[in-house]
């Protein structure tokens, strides 16, 4: 069975993929990594203070007779871990903009790619499609079948609605029990400081995450045309102007854009990363392989 | 000015171009182009918005203005002067021309006079071939170059070119009435254009007004800034000196100006040469008193001059001067008679008065500047009256039996009447002075010539004596007047002084007091004072000299000026060859009439003193009289306006630049954009 996102070229390079198997075996997504859920046979690691998500079963209600405050008691405990995949598919996402297919279909191909390459490492994985909302959501699971679930809902889905992406990261937490990888793919067309006050919970959480911005060529530099009535795709506004006129400009708001969401990242020890969508996947792989060998 | 298109029906064509400004100004159709968000360009055309909107509007502002001068080429406008004919309508057109002689002074190296004869011929210049013109100079007989206007520009331009300021004042209302009596014969189009200094003295009181249907334009020469130092009287005190007596030239010297100024006054009396250094504050005028003796009597030429100066027309001042011998004293009256007797030793008594007898019959001839005469009664009226138009003073001693109201009528009195009786008193009557303040009683104010009242008359006329229109100098104790002096109505300009003497020497010892002598003297003096000088010919500048040769022949007589150099002169009309005139009108100077026996009569001409003040009128008076005024400024464009210039090459022109200027605005905007695109740089995706 042949799935429009998992291309065969792409499974043999994943196979051949040494680094990542390699990655995987040592325990990358799974196995050997130190959980800090708590579990019958674990040790106790710390106390942290109770964030939006966490199981009120964990609160240590000795402490906050004590102080009035919720701390949740955590313990360690070896687990395979679990990746967790965000793919927002509002309309921006449909835009091509230059070489190459769409910002969610390069989303849909490197989400297929590493479900694959998860569930291949016997770990878990879930997919939350979203856009001012979760759409679609396929709880973690690491079976073959679970695999093509994910890869038939990855087809299966087309952009639509507008960007809420703070909003969708807010409800996407509250369906995420346990800790793992968050990976967020999406073209970030939402306020900075809001997108982190989303992303809160799984950063106080544990959760290792991953924002992936995806920008067609076009989006760059508003490309070669004369005057141009800009339509959004998302709200149908429009806007005319002449973009080589605005090109520097707009080039500088975006950088600053940019620029605010790495300095949030960079704070929040959170991994961001600028990708063209005319180019491939792979540079992701090796930038995750990369963080997890740091 | 005027504003005229020759092509106006461009302005229909003009509107070809609309769909080409609507092509250029309106939007193109844009491409229609998805975009994931406009947030962030929105963001980035608000940051571009601000800088980019003034370079629009400069963009804008230009090609707008390069369109309107491209639309103002194809009108092919021209621009007018307010003298030039639009459509070759004849027009007639009257230029007064102020030649007067404020009108001499420099403004800088031109004259006031080179600045209006440049405009007239500017105006000339300007007017269409079938045009009439003539121009009225404003000198001191108005008068017209040409009769009425006429076409002949040419001759009216060169007279312009010889025309010369007159040390004359200018016959402002005779010019402009012989200007509108020209243009109200005419038709057409008229103007009177009026060319002056507008001096404020002369100017002031002008009524500056044009009939309907003519249209009345000023324009205005000369400035504001123009000191002056002014000569505006030369006069001598007294007026008749007597031969030896000491005397005073008086000047008086004007500063028509805001600082003061020092000069040096030279004045010239016979043979005596005077100067003296006088400072005159601003806006003011200064007495200058230098005084002379005139060792014989005659006509003495006197002359006085200023330092030299930026207007020297009113320096200088001229004046005769009538020095006399001794004065003259006749006595008429009955060989006799104690009245004429007292009369004569009292005269004699007199330094500088040469008293002698004269029988009635000379009465008539009598060369005397008093005459007394006794025993009056009434005869020789027509001699004594040619006596008092002559100038001369006259006493009238009144005997018994004149008839009061013969003498009264002759004399102008009315209300008395009866024949004079004598009546006698042994007490006698005393006399009162009833006129303490009269200049004959100021030498006797100190009391050391004595009282002049004092004395008793036993006797005196029965008649009361004319109080009407006299001035009594002397009464009775009881009232009645004793001495009085008359006004002799027969002359028009000074009348006669004529004393009614009604005190009688022969009961009385009046005439043995000290203080008669000097009474008597004091009053000779007063009525010789009261005397008619000899007219001293003084005449206007601009006005031809005159004289009437009478029984002369008029071919000896000549006219010579100071220097001695003849003037033409001619019979004024063929049919009285006798009254002869100069043929050119009378400049400032000292002339004489002459003959193989001498100098005939003085004839003396100064320059007007209205002219000195140089002073225009000012911009608010300028304003409020009628017609239009011309700045000096427009007038001095009228040459280069002529009959209009076009006016297309400018628009033309100026479309040039402005799309020139537009493709430099163009490029500097570009520039400018330019780095920002050069090194724009993909934005590194660092994954």
């Amino acid at each position: 069975m042949s799935y429009k996102y998992l291309r065969p070229e792409d499974v043999r390079r994943l196979e051949s993929y040494e680094f990542a198997a390699r990655l995987l075996a040592e325990g990358w997504l799974s196995g050997r990594h130190r959980s800090h859920l708590r579990g019958a046979s674990t040790e106790f690691h710390e106390y942290r203070a109770y964030t939006p998500g966490d199981s009120p079963s964990l609160v240590d209600w000795r402490v906050f007779a004590r102080s009035d405050r919720h701390y949740v008691k955590t313990f360690e405990q070896e687990t395979n871990l679990e990746c967790h995949l965000l793919v927002d598919s509002s309309s921006s996402m449909a835009f091509r903009g230059g070489a190459g297919g769409s910002k969610l279909e390069f989303a849909s191909y490197f989400a297929a790619a590493l479900a694959w390459l998860v569930v291949r490492g016997s770990d878990r994985v879930s997919l939350q499609i979203f856009d001012d909302h979760v759409r679609e959501f396929i709880p973690a699971g690491s079976t073959r079948q679970h695999l093509q679930q994910i890869l038939s809902t990855l087809e299966r889905n087309a952009p639509r609605g507008p960007t809420a992406l703070a909003a969708a990261l807010q409800r996407a937490a509250l369906q995420i029990k346990r800790r793992g990888t968050v990976i967020v793919l999406s073209d970030f067309y939402d306020e900075p400081a809001a997108i982190f006050t989303a992303l809160n919970p799984f950063i106080h959480r544990g959760f290792r995450v991953h924002l992936f911005h995806l920008l067609s060529p076009e989006e760059f530099d508003l490309g070669e045309s004369a005057l141009s009535r800009y339509e959004d795709m998302e709200t149908s506004e429009h806007l005319t102007l002449h973009p080589r006129s605005l090109a520097e400009s707009y080039r500088e708001t975006l950088n600053n854009h940019i620029t605010r969401l790495r300095t949030l990242c960079a704070q929040r020890q959170v991994d961001y990363a600028v990708t063209r969508t005319d180019g491939t996947f792979w540079p992701l792989f090796d930038r995750i392989a990369g963080e997890v060998r740091a | 000015m005027n504003l005229t298109f020759a092509n106006p029906a461009w302005l229909l064509a003009g509107l070809a171009l609309v769909p080409l400004l609507a092509h250029l100004f309106s939007k193109t159709r844009p491409r229609r182009r998805e975009f994931p968000s406009l947030k962030l360009l929105r963001e980035a055309m608000r940051q571009v918005t601000r800088v980019r909107k003034p370079r629009d509007r400069w963009l804008l502002i230009v090609r707008t203005l390069a369109m309107l001068a491209l639309i103002g080429a194809f009108l092919q406008p021209w621009l007018l002067s307010r003298f030039a004919s639009t459509s070759g309508i004849s027009k007639t057109v009257v230029l007064v021309v102020d030649v007067s002689a404020s009108m001499a002074w420099a403004d800088g190296t031109q004259t006031r006079l080179a600045q209006a004869t440049t405009a007239a011929e500017d105006v000339l210049a300007t007017l269409p071939s079938n045009s009439r013109a003539n121009v009225v100079w404003v000198r001191g007989f108005a008068a017209g170059e040409l009769p009425e206007p006429g076409p002949n520009l040419d001759y009216l331009r060169d007279a312009l070119r010889k025309a010369t300021a007159r040390p004359e004042a200018g016959d402002i209302a005779g010019a402009l009435s012989l200007a509108l009596k020209q243009l109200n014969s005419s038709d057409g189009d008229r103007e009177l254009i009026v060319i002056s200094d507008f001096q404020r003295s002369a100017w002031r009181e002008v009524n500056l007004e044009a009939p309907a249907g003519i249209r009345l334009t000023r324009i205005a020469v000369g400035s504001d800034d123009a000191a002056n130092l002014a000569l505006a009287g030369l006069v001598l005190e007294p007026a008749r000196p007597v031969a030896g007596q000491a005397a005073q030239i008086v000047c008086r010297v004007r500063n028509f100006s805001a600082s003061p100024r020092r000069t040096t006054l030279f004045a010239e009396a016979g043979e005596s040469r005077l100067s003296q250094a006088v400072e005159v504050a601003p806006w003011s005028e200064t007495l200058a008193v230098l005084p002379v003796k005139f060792p014989r009597e005659g006509i003495v030429n006197m002359k006085a001059t200023l330092g030299e100066d930026a207007f020297p027309g009113d320096n200088t001042r001229f004046a005769l001067a009538d020095i006399r011998g001794a004065l003259q004293v006749a006595i008429a009256g009955p060989d006799d008679d104690t009245t004429a007797r007292t009369w004569l030793r009292g005269a004699r008594a007199l330094d500088g008065v040469a008293a002698r007898r004269i029988t009635p019959d000379e009465i008539a001839t009598a060369r005397a500047e008093v005459l007394l005469v006794s025993s009056w009664k009434g005869e020789h009226r027509e001699a004594l009256a040619a006596f008092l138009k002559g100038g001369g003073a006259l006493v009238l001693s009144p005997a018994e039996g004149l008839d009061v109201a013969v003498a009264g009528e002759w004399l102008g009195q009315t209300g008395a009447t009866g024949i004079i009786g004598v009546e006698k008193r042994d007490s006698g009557w005393g006399l009162k002075l009833a006129a303490e303040e009269h200049p004959v009683f100021s030498l006797f104010a100190s009391g050391a010539y004595g009282d002049p009242a004092k004395g008793t008359f036993r006797s005196r006329t029965s008649v009361p004596l004319f109080v009407e229109k006299s001035r009594p100098l002397l009464t009775f104790d009881d009232g009645r007047v004793a001495l009085t002096i008359l006004d002799y109505p027969g002359t028009t300009d000074r009348p006669s002084a004529v004393v009614w003497w009604n005190l009688d020497f022969a009961s009385s010892d009046w005439a043995t007091r000290t203080a008669f002598v000097p009474f008597f003297g004091e009053l000779i003096r007063h009525l010789a004072s009261r005397t008619t000088a000899p007219a001293l010919r003084v005449f206007e500048p601009g006005a031809p000299l005159r004289f009437d040769a009478a029984a002369l022949d008029p071919s000896g007589v000549r006219l010579v000026d100071e220097s001695d150099k003849p003037l033409a002169i001619a019979p004024e009309n063929p049919r009285t060859p006798n009254r002869l005139a100069t043929s050119a009108p009378a400049t400032p100077g000292s002339y004489r009439w002459m003959s193989q026996d001498g100098t005939l009569d003085h004839a003396i001409v100064n320059f007007p003193d209205t002219e000195s003040d140089l002073r225009r009128m000012t911009s608010g008076e300028q304003e409020q009289a009628a017609g239009t005024l011309v700045s000096t400024r427009e007038r001095t464009r009228l040459s280069d306006l002529r009959e209009g210039r076009p006016l297309w090459a400018w628009f033309l022109g100026a479309a040039a630049v402005l799309f020139l200027l537009e493709g430099v605005l163009l490029r500097i905007f570009q520039k400018q954009d330019a780095p920002a695109l050069g090194n724009a740089k993909p934005t590194e995706v660092s994954v």
